[in-house]
């Protein structure tokens, strides 16, 4: 596993946490996020829309409100005026006493009578008792012969008009007109005598033409005849100018009366075309003169104007575009948190697809993989755990890691490697190959455990055991006739040789011993490998080392003529006599045979701190730098004709590397191409001689 | 000294044969089989056995059991023959109650010496 101890966990973790956890499926596109933004803007347009067309509304009521009463007012202080022109009226008949029409024509033209529109008449006019009436019509006929108080009738008390202006329209029929005989003026008339104050009249035809109300107030002088002055206002010259700029916007009527009714139409300022239906209309009273009248104002067509109107759509106009405009921005938005949506689930799909091969792998693997806990619970496991160790139905999450491999709890730790054994459910041992290793998960520590079964590799070597040794004891039972038959025919006791066959004889005996001592090689370094022997260990003298070595190679050497010369300081080495010598001698075999004919071996041996040292000094080729280290491998020769030229099967060395690591020692070689080696080795030194 | 050869392998038996008798100047009588051994032992009653570890049928340890078993036989010296050089396996052989070990492929010429040898040892 990672040796790095931070990233590794997390990365298990993760795995493990995440095994079988479907990835998720993508949102949605969120496509209704910008038509709900739509909406709202469209919704919030319209109440705006809405909102604008009432201001508006109220805008325009309000200022209609405002033009009727403009003109409502105008009217209003156009009576109040005429009030006042009365009073003035009837300040100048008090004083007159009783005015005569000269004066009274000299009054009114004073107040020019044509700047106060709407007074067609301003009059005077003189109580008569029914019984002074025929002396009054009499001495009115002095200054004004045709005069006569009429209509005709018997009447109690008659108020004929005396005075008036103008009098330009030449119609004369006002003079001596009795105004009390008229029911309308007559009701008018008594009150304003009865209150002292100016009263206007109901409805009236005047005598003028065209319909008009009048205004009455009562004379009563200190001295002189009672009577009233009054106004007749004919309606349409009354309102005809008022509040020009208001009054060209509205059709103004006027009733007698708050409430209109056709009856009491006073005025009919409605002109062409027609107000719509449904145009702006309002009734405002004017109380004057002890009187209400209604003037009903009504928003003629165009009174609400262009430009104004426009407003709801510019609101309307730039509301959609705000909310399409945020609509567009929230599609954007809902468009990238959709791609980045889509990238999100990417990933996960990807790092599922990852995961997926990742679980793939770890559970396709050979090797069973289980986690465990410090308290050696297993946490998870794959696949092949579950096969190993496993029968149909079992599962090893929460079981002991000790139930599987029956180790020591405390040897179950990181760096553990070794062979051990496994239990199956079922009981049954089998070997495993087994290394934990240790890490950290969310702070915790974690320890992995690689299984490995090791049944069949174990079957193989105990096949390939008994292949070498079935080999090899093949091998030797012939090789034992052959070498016997040839010792036998050397040895002379089965008759002399002709000196052909006994050389020949000799070849044939020299090379079953090669053959045989191939065949020990390679079983020597089966058992070395296998750990098959003991060694026999016990203090050997060096000296003693050395002489039986020399025993042995004595023969070779003389033979190629090689000179052996020894160098010994004594010491003692902790070892077994027979593998050292079979060391020793093989060092030396090989000196020997790697040494030009006659040359010189050198073997030296003496104590080296707690080491016994042996070195084997020779003249020959040397092993060159890059071989130094690989002639201690097995079947390795520095070049391979070696192996035929100088026999030996290049276990040797490796045999020897064996065995002295066995004693705890060292092996190894030091040498200069062309100069020849030193081939050494160091092994301790027996207890009680060392230092 | 009576010497009984016992192996499966004739040229085997052949050489010891020659070597015992030729060079180490001793008596031999062969057997080809563990079974025949027995007889054969009953029979000449061999100072020492030199018996095949690897035999077809009765092998080298079973020989040994029935030399043992039978009261005949059972103090005449076994040593073995044998072509396993392995260490815990001559090891082995001595704890069944051999005399000794004498690995294959021998010297012709020193096996009659070393059968003596182990001999003595004893």
């Amino acid at each position: 596993m990672s040796p790095d101890p931070l990233d590794a966990p997390a990365d298990f973790g993760r795995l493990s946490g995440q095994l079988g956890v479907p990835a998720r499926e993508p949102q949605p596109r969120p496509l209704w996020i910008p038509f709900l933004v739509l909406a709202i803007g469209a919704a919030l347009t319209l109440t705006g829309v809405a909102a604008s067309r009432a201001s508006l509304e109220r805008a325009r009521q309000a200022r209609f409100l405002a033009e009727a009463e403009t003109v409502r007012d105008a009217l209003e202080e156009r009576l109040h005026a005429y009030e006042e022109t009365l009073a003035g009226a009837r300040a100048f008949a008090v004083a007159q006493r009783s005015p005569n029409a000269e004066t009274w024509r000299d009054f009114a033209r004073s107040l020019a009578l044509s700047t106060r529109p709407g007074i067609v008449r301003l009059g005077y006019a003189q109580w008569v008792e029914r019984p002074e009436r025929p002396a009054f019509e009499r001495s009115q006929r002095r200054s004004q012969p045709q005069f006569a108080i009429h209509p005709a009738g018997d009447r109690e008390r008659y108020l004929p008009v005396l005075h008036f202006e103008p009098t330009a329209d030449g119609r004369e029929s006002s003079l001596g007109f009795d105004l009390a005989s008229s029911p309308e003026r007559g009701e008018a008339i008594e009150r304003s005598r009865r209150l002292d104050r100016a009263t206007l009249s109901e409805r009236v035809e005047l005598l003028q033409g065209g319909t008009g109300i009048v205004m009455f107030l009562p004379v009563r002088p200190a001295l002189g005849p009672e009577g009233v002055v009054y106004a007749s206002l004919r309606t349409a010259d009354l309102v005809r100018g008022v509040a020009p700029g208001a009054a060209a916007r509205l059709d103004v009527e006027l009733f007698d009366g708050a409430e209109p009714a056709a009856a009491d139409l006073l005025y009919d300022g409605r002109g062409s075309p027609p107000p719509a239906p449904d145009a702006r209309q309002v009734v405002l009273p004017i109380t004057r003169a002890g009187r209400t009248l209604g003037v009903r104002l009504t928003a003629r067509q165009g009174f609400d104007g262009g430009a104004a109107s426009r407003e709801p759509w510019l609101v309307l106009a730039a509301g959609l575009l705000v909310s399409t405009l945020g609509a567009a921005i929230a599609w954007s938005a809902a468009s990238t948190w959709a791609r980045a949506h889509q990238l999100a689930a990417r990933f996960a799909r990807d790092a599922s697809r990852n995961e997926e091969r990742v679980r793939t792998v770890v559970d396709n693997v050979a090797e069973g993989i289980v986690t465990f806990d410090t308290g050696g619970a297993i946490g998870w496991a794959n696949a092949a755990a579950e096969r190993l160790f496993g029968s149909a139905g079992t599962a090893l999450v929460g079981r002991s890691i000790e139930e599987l491999v029956p180790v020591a709890r405390g040897d179950l730790r990181d760096g553990f490697r070794n062979e051990a054994f496994g239990r199956r459910a079922d009981g049954a041992l089998f070997p495993v190959e087994l290394s934990v290793s240790q890490m950290r998960a969310e702070d915790q520590p974690l320890f992995v455990a690689v299984v490995r079964d090791a049944t069949e590799r174990r079957e193989v070597e105990r096949m390939k055991d008994e292949f070498v040794s079935t080999v090899s004891h093949e091998l030797r039972t012939p090789l034992t006739s052959i070498r016997g038959s040839l010792g036998l025919l050397r040895s002379g006791v089965l008759g002399d040789l002709p000196a052909d066959a006994a050389e020949a004889v000799a070849i044939a005996e020299r090379n079953s011993e090669r053959l045989l001592s191939l065949i020990n090689d390679i079983l020597d370094v089966e058992r070395l490998r296998a750990g098959e022997f003991e060694l026999a260990r016990a203090p050997v003298a060096a000296s003693a080392l050395v002489a039986a070595a020399l025993d042995s190679i004595r023969p070779v050497a003389d033979g190629r003529g090689v000179r052996i010369e020894t160098s010994l300081r004594e010491a003692e080495v902790d070892g077994d006599r027979r593998r050292l010598g079979q060391v020793l001698v093989n060092l030396l075999s090989n000196a020997v045979k790697f040494s030009p004919e006659g040359g010189t071996v050198r073997l030296e041996a003496g104590p080296e701190g707690a080491d016994v040292v042996f070195r084997v000094i020779d003249r020959g080729r040397g092993v060159p730098a890059e071989h130094q280290a690989a002639i201690f491998e097995r079947f390795r020769q520095v070049e391979a004709s070696d192996s035929r030229e100088r026999g030996g099967s290049g276990l040797g060395l490796a045999i020897c590397k064996a065995l002295v690591e066995r004693h705890g020692g060292t092996i190894g070689v030091d040498s200069v191409p062309g100069a020849g080696s030193t081939f050494w080795f160091r092994v301790p030194r027996a207890a009680e001689e060392q230092p | 000294m009576k010497v009984l050869v016992v192996d499966d392998e004739a040229d085997i038996r052949r050489i010891a044969q020659l070597a015992l008798t030729r060079i180490g100047g001793l008596e031999v009588v062969e057997a080809r089989s563990g079974a025949e051994a027995l007889a054969v032992a009953r029979a000449v009653a061999p100072d020492v056995v030199l018996l095949d570890v690897m035999m077809p049928g009765m092998d080298g340890p079973e020989t040994l059991q029935a030399l043992r078993a039978d009261a005949a036989t059972a103090a005449i010296p076994v040593v073995f023959l044998t072509a396993k050089a392995l260490e815990t396996e001559q090891q082995r052989l001595l704890a069944l109650g051999a005399a000794g070990v004498l690995v294959k492929p021998f010297d012709p010429l020193k096996l009659a010496a070393e059968l003596r040898a182990v001999l003595e040892r004893r």
